[in-house]
């Protein structure tokens, strides 16, 4: 079971940095549902597409439309959607944030991975290397 | 239109009529959702992309970084806070 950052799909849908870039589209592919595949177990919550449109939406001339596309997409994917919905993991993300010196939402993904039991995550993000539960893997 | 039949199998599978298939255009691969309304069961159909990964891969090739961090900061600043 592995987490898959936001950080894999913007590099996808920017192509930059470029060192990483074939390594998350490859990663994606290998995502992509096909029939009677052996396919690996990937999580993310939902603050991966929203990350993703927040940041993207500011693309100049990239439409709405293929926006809703890629988040669309998204969803066609072989990705669980992990749920933040349990009481307190506002409160403990916000004091494992400040504690670890990393993003909001990096803190919020790493509490939904700890309570799921993953411990591997796809990510460029090296924020992540601060919680001591998570290794990060590169794509490639 | 008249209800179909369905029946349910040993390992809880349903067949979708050929002819709901057809009206809803429903094809293998596409993702049903099920919920429950009282009684009764709803079905919806998610129609997803099929090659999803060419509906990601470069959509916002050639950006400028400093610039779409700056602009979603802007986004922050006006939009989030109600400004204009």
């Amino acid at each position: 079971m592995r987490f898959v950052d936001v950080g894999v799909f913007l590099c996808a849908a920017l192509e930059d940095p470029k060192e990483y870039f074939e390594g998350c589209k490859l990663l994606l592919e290998r995502l992509e549902i096909k029939a009677g595949k052996a396919r690996e177990k990937v999580y993310t919550t939902l603050l991966t597409p929203a990350v993703f449109y927040f940041i993207l939406e500011n693309r100049e001339g990239l439409s709405k439309e293929k926006l809703t596309r890629a988040i669309l997409s998204m969803r066609a994917l072989n990705i669980t959607i992990l749920p933040l919905s349990d009481g307190g993991i506002m409160e403990e993300a916000a004091r494992l944030a400040e504690k670890k010196g990393t993003d909001f939402d990096d803190a919020l993904n790493a509490l939904a991975m700890r309570k799921k039991g993953i411990h591997e995550i796809y990510a460029l993000d090296p924020h992540y290397d601060r919680f001591e539960w998570i290794k990060r893997i590169i794509p490639s | 239109m008249a209800g179909i039949r369905s029946k349910v199998s040993e390992k809880y599978q349903v067949q979708i009529p050929k002819g709901i298939r057809e009206e809803l255009r429903i094809e293998r691969g596409d993702r049903l959702l099920f919920r429950t309304r009282g009684k009764t069961l709803v079905v919806e159909v998610e129609k997803l992309p099929r090659n999803p990964v060419t509906n990601i891969v470069g959509i916002a090739k050639g950006a400028d970084l400093a610039e779409l961090r700056s602009r979603a900061a802007k986004k922050l600043a006006k939009h989030k806070l109600g400004l204009k």
